[in-house]
């Protein structure tokens, strides 16, 4: 295109693990959705809307990541003053409000890329001073008013995925172990005193979290996602003929529990084909840490990496009983707009970065 | 921080990953290979399911061959709340598009309180109105209906909690035509089901309702009686009638398959072989339905001109006790208990005072009054108690000196005839013929003053068992009543009396203590008039498997001898003669080229008193009877007609068993079906008709089946309609409707062609009906004229 030298540095691995990540979600989602006759052409809007995603993946990629520097506060104050808004119409009309524009864009989702940059531009700012409790703790204190609004919302999974993120990039960041102790065992201390201070809904939320058995839904869904897994076997019942899917057994089949129609239908061949994309993609991510100019660039990396390498995870240990249930879809691979469109948007990020290394590229 | 530590701490985050990617493997590896096994028969019990095939109940046709009784397809519509859709909106878009279609209100709370104001929902309340089945709300299996319809939020909403699979049924029996566009519109109604089922049809409704009885579903505390694996407690079974007493026949095998079903419970696929249901076996019954119609018909006009509550009419033949017509009124419509009937209709059908759910005719005891004459007549002659010719003053009344004060003629007791005047002389012939209550008196309990002993008590009881009162029947169905011959000893243990000579005297002439029901007064008479043997009235005459094969033919059953010799047994004929030659019924019997037997009986009874009195302190309501037989020498017929309430035996009850016998021997008919043909074979020429296929269901044959009507503008049948089916163009076979307007093709081999037309080749212009046939299939359908002004 316009510059050669932009393309040479542009991570087209790392593209094409995404893109056979989003087919093998697509495909996935086809053989999910066949039994429900509203649901058949999911896997093309899928598409499309995969497609819309690399435009704008595109588009990030070409931008200098280091713009986003300057437009950190903008950034901070617009999503805290979204989540706030959403929250109050909530509570106003007595339901909860996830949702954006109709239906189009989910903030919780927004909020996790705002968040690494922010988190990148406060943490770089403060490089080689992180083992220091203020500086640490201005961190968190800018993580935890969105973790709370996300909470609030309420959606505990987002607001864990948050959390997570600050302390992955907090850690390389340059956090001190010590301090991770003094922290874990601060919030073991204070959380009786936190529990007391809650409100019963707040309460109900975190039990209903922990205990999977008090909501029969989310239990069945386990249930009968062990089933799916378990009667897979090691090369699966073949694809479209899961019983467990193609009966519809499986509920929420082609969003939270497609994992459990691989595992059926591909058995364990497709299960450790997708740990294998998805571990190649964190190497190539944590690659660009490696790689990056600066310490924000690196952050951001890091961040994204976090996020893609903590959902996936918590996405399938549901999926296995490993990890209460939280609606938390598995990147590139679970049907939906807003999480496949956040995810190519990190890519692009990610890109950003790889792209825009100036001072490291005259060094090569 | 160092570039080392950096990299160090992403390397150890690489680790990381690596490391609980190994704890998803680890997991992996213990769900699929060591539990594999366990997970996969968890899956298989998801998927598979052991169910059975309901067998077609089977069928009931008159002695000719009439339908009586058909299994109809029925469809409900169930919402499976887990598959409505998410959004509030759009489940309120399912539940309004449905509310169109149904007909239904999408929720009635709050409605409650202007309920009296609404005139949509107060229509439910109405009694009538329910009846229409596309409107009401009811679990079909239970019957506890709620008269009120839930709205269809409501009864999602009432579903049981934490089973969202578990269908809800919204309406039951809907149209079949708005099934089919639910059916159609299903990609716009997430989470709504059409299930089929099938249900008893009676066609004949109230006029066989006391003959066939009603399925329903079985009582909690019989359920012991309907084991498995031919029952489960959910089905239906016969509960009275015939449904009940052939239960066995009529209800099949049931089937047995292995099916894949989704999580809905919805079978997919069959898994290996089924074992196909066998359907129940039919009945081929002694009745004859037109009979059945006409006398229904008399017998309701007689109680309505004479205002008798209730009535019975009994036709049997008394050379072996088949019977071709049995009426009992008030009935009640069977398809109501086929239905689920609510707990309210049921109510107003088991408290109504003229006991419309009792059959009359085999349970309703009621004094015989004079029809009981025979038995005093025929044992008194056989005894030689009485000869032929010895005559006996009748002077319209008969003091019975006092017991202890013989001659104390004040303290005597009168005992009266029904004619005040007095009969004069009287023999055996002239006491039958004019009924006699005089004559049966002396007969029968003597006269002391005379120093004439009579028959007795003892003597009368037991001719009167040998005749057959006093016991059941044994007729097959269920509800019979035993009627009463009393004895002195009944009479101490029920009123601590002894039995007195004046019990006698009301005995002899079918009043007092003895009851007897219409069924046993005809048997008796059967019994006389063919030789002396008492049969065991039947009503099935045939049980034919599906294939037509004669599994069962009623034989005429003896169940005991009169005992009366040739002579006893001419002259009490002679004396029925001489009732319709110049007796109490010699103006109300004709019947030209047929002599006719027969006994008027007009028994006095009082429900209360003193109303039943009148100024003279007799009673003055009384129960109308008249049985006859006919030809007079070997009988083809007898007749027993009973009208409760309705005045003079002659006046009420005789008119209908004349019009009975009349039609039984084809008197009216021949003229008049002469002019009803002609008149409707030009009505008919004008019709067009509209063709319906109203639906299928599974029977046990190989081939397909098609039953259906030709009925008028009116619903009713049209009889000798030419019905032609043909397969891809080709005429296989027509042929004409009958009585009812009822057309059946059977055993259709479905290779002959793929497309399948039936149509009125005689009405061109009337649409045809086009279907597939599948082999093992019974198709419904209908042909009807559509209203004048429409026609060609």
């Amino acid at each position: 295109m316009v510059n050669l030298r932009i393309w040479r540095k542009f991570d087209f691995l790392m593209v094409g693990i995404v893109l056979l990540l989003i087919a093998y979600g697509a495909l996935m989602i086809y053989s999910a959705t066949q039994s429900a006759v509203d649901l058949q052409e999911l896997w093309r809007v899928q598409l499309t809307r995969a497609g819309i995603g690399l435009i704008a993946m595109l588009v990030v990629s070409l931008i200098d990541y280091r713009y986003y520097r300057e437009l950190y506060k903008f950034l901070y104050v617009g999503i805290v003053i979204l989540l706030a808004v959403l929250l109050i119409a909530g509570e106003l009309t007595g339901g909860t409000q996830r949702w954006l524009a109709g239906g189009a864009i989910q903030p919780g989702e927004l909020t996790k890329l705002v968040i690494i940059i922010v988190l990148a531009k406060i943490i770089s700012d403060h490089d080689g001073e992180m083992d220091r409790i203020p500086y640490l703790l201005q961190s968190l204190t800018v993580v935890l008013l969105p973790m709370l609004l996300v909470f609030l919302q309420p959606d505990m999974g987002t607001s864990i995925i948050i959390g997570f993120i600050w302390l992955a990039m907090a850690l390389v960041g340059g956090m001190r172990l010590f301090h991770l102790g003094l922290l874990g065992g601060g919030v073991a201390l204070a959380s009786p005193i936190i529990w007391l201070m809650m409100k019963d809904y707040m309460r109900q939320r975190i039990t209903l979290f922990l205990d999977p058995t008090g909501n029969p839904d989310d239990f069945y869904n386990v249930q009968q996602a062990l089933i799916s897994i378990g009667s897979g076997g090691w090369l699966g019942k073949g694809f479209g003929n899961g019983t467990q899917n193609q009966l519809r057994f499986l509920r929420v089949r082609h969003t939270d529990f497609i994992f459990s129609v691989i595992g059926e239908e591909l058995g364990m061949l497709g299960a450790i084909l997708l740990f294998l994309l998805i571990i190649l993609l964190l190497w190539r991510i944590l690659r660009v840490a490696n790689l990056a100019g600066d310490p924000f660039g690196r952050l951001i990396a890091v961040g994204v990496g976090a996020v893609i390498f903590f959902q996936s995870f918590v996405n399938i240990g549901v999926n296995l009983k490993m990890v209460p249930v939280t609606g938390t879809p598995l990147p590139f691979i679970s049907y939906g707009g807003s999480s496949l469109l956040t995810f190519l948007l990190t890519i692009g990020l990610l890109q950003s970065v790889l792209i825009y290394r100036k001072r490291l590229d005259f060094e090569n | 921080m160092t570039e080392y530590q950096v990299k160090l701490r992403l390397f150890i985050f690489q680790l990381t990953v690596i490391l609980f990617f190994g704890l998803l493997v680890a997991q992996l590896w213990r769900l699929q290979f060591l539990k594999g096994e366990e997970y996969q028969q968890l899956a298989d019990r998801n998927r598979f399911r052991s169910v059975e095939i309901e067998a077609p109940r089977g069928i009931i046709y008159d002695r000719n061959g009439k339908l009586l009784v058909r299994n109809r397809p029925i469809f409900d519509v169930v919402i499976v709340p887990a598959y409505l859709p998410d959004d509030m909106t759009a489940e309120t878009q399912v539940f309004a598009h449905l509310a169109r279609l149904l007909k239904l209100p999408i929720t009635n709370s709050g409605a409650r309180e202007i309920a009296s104001h609404n005139a949509y929902f107060r229509s439910f309340l109405h009694h009538e109105y329910t009846r229409l089945p596309n409107r009401q709300v009811k679990n079909s299996r239970s019957r506890l209906l709620s008269k009120t319809p839930r709205g269809i939020k409501d009864a999602v909403d009432n579903a049981p909690p934490f089973a969202p699979y578990q269908p809800v049924v919204i309406a039951a029996d809907i149209d079949p035509a708005v099934a089919a566009i639910i059916e159609e519109k299903r990609l716009n109604l997430p989470g709504v089901f059409v299930q089929t089922n099938s249900e008893r049809d009676y066609l004949t409704g109230e006029l066989s309702a006391q003959i066939l009885g009603y399925v329903g579903p079985i009582s909690p505390g019989q359920v012991e009686n309907y084991p498995p694996p031919i029952y489960n407690p959910n089905d239906n079974v016969g509960l009275v009638g015939l449904e009940y007493s052939y239960e066995d026949q009529l209800h099949g095998v049931k089937g047995q398959e292995i099916v894949e079903v989704d999580v809905t419970g919805r079978k997919v696929t069959t898994i290996g072989d089924s074992q196909a249901a066998e359907p129940g076996n039919n009945l081929i019954l002694t009745i004859d339905l037109d009979l059945q119609t006409f006398a229904t018909e008399q017998l309701q006009a007689a109680m309505e001109d004479s205002g008798g509550q209730s009535g019975a009419a009994v036709v049997l033949n008394p050379n072996n006790g088949e019977i071709l017509a049995m009426v009992s009124l008030p009935s009640y419509d069977n398809n109501l208990f086929a239905q689920g009937i609510s707990a309210r209709e049921y109510s107003l059908l088991s408290e109504d005072k003229s006991a419309p759910l009792v059959n009359k005719a085999i349970g309703g005891l009621y004094p015989p009054g004079s029809v009981f004459k025979i038995v005093p007549a025929a044992g008194a002659l056989e005894e030689g108690v009485v000869s032929p010719h010895q005559q006996f003053l009748a002077q319209g009344i008969l003091y019975l000196p006092n017991k202890f004060f013989p001659d104390d003629p004040e303290l005597a007791q009168p005992f009266y005839c029904w004619y005040r005047e007095g009969h004069g002389l009287v023999d055996v012939v002239s006491g039958l013929a004019h009924s006699c209550d005089i004559y049966f008196y002396q007969i029968g309990g003597g006269y002391a003053p005379s120093g004439y002993e009579g028959l007795g008590h003892e003597r009368l009881t037991a001719y009167a068992e040998r005749f057959g009162f006093g016991a059941p029947t044994g007729v097959d169905i269920p509800g019979e009543g035993a009627g009463l011959a009393p004895t002195p000893k009944w009479k101490r243990l029920n009123y601590a009396e002894t039995w007195v000579t004046g019990d006698t005297y009301n005995m002899s002439i079918g009043q007092g203590f003895v009851l007897a029901t219409p069924l046993q007064v005809v048997n008796a008479y059967a019994a006389l008039a063919n030789g002396g043997t008492l049969y065991k009235p039947h009503l099935v005459k045939e049980v034919r498997n599906p294939q037509k094969d004669l599994l069962f033919q009623a034989e005429a059953e003896i169940a005991g001898q009169l005992g009366l010799s040739e002579e006893t047994r001419g002259w009490v004929e002679e004396g029925l003669r001489a009732v319709v030659e110049w007796g109490t019924a010699k103006d109300v019997i004709n019947v030209p080229g047929i002599s006719v037997s027969g006994k008027t009986g007009t028994a006095e009874y009082c429900d209360r008193y003193p109303q039943c009195l009148d100024r003279d302190g007799r009673v003055k309501t009384s129960h109308a009877w008249f049985v006859a037989y006919a030809p007079s020498q070997n009988a083809e017929i007898a007749v027993a007609v009973f009208v409760y309430g309705g005045g003079e035996g002659s006046a009420t009850s005789a008119p209908v068993a004349n019009a009975i016998l009349r039609y039984y021997f084809g008197i009216d008919q021949l003229e008049e079906n002469a002019d009803n043909a002609q008149a409707e074979s030009e009505n008919v020429a004008l019709k067009n008709f509209t063709a319906r296929l109203l639906g299928g269901d599974t029977h046990g044959s190989a081939g397909a089946a098609i039953h259906g009507f030709v009925l008028d503008e009116q619903g009713q049948g049209i009889s000798q309609i030419i019905v032609s089916l043909s397969a891809d163009g080709e005429e296989i076979v027509r042929l004409p409707t009958g009585n009812n307007g009822q057309f059946d093709f059977n055993d259709i081999a479905t290779r002959l062609g793929d497309n399948w037309q039936i149509r009125l080749p005689d009405y061109p212009a009337s649409n045809e009906i086009e279907l597939s046939l599948d082999g093992g299939t019974r198709y419904f359908v209908e042909f009807q004229a559509m209203e004048t002004g429409n026609a060609p």
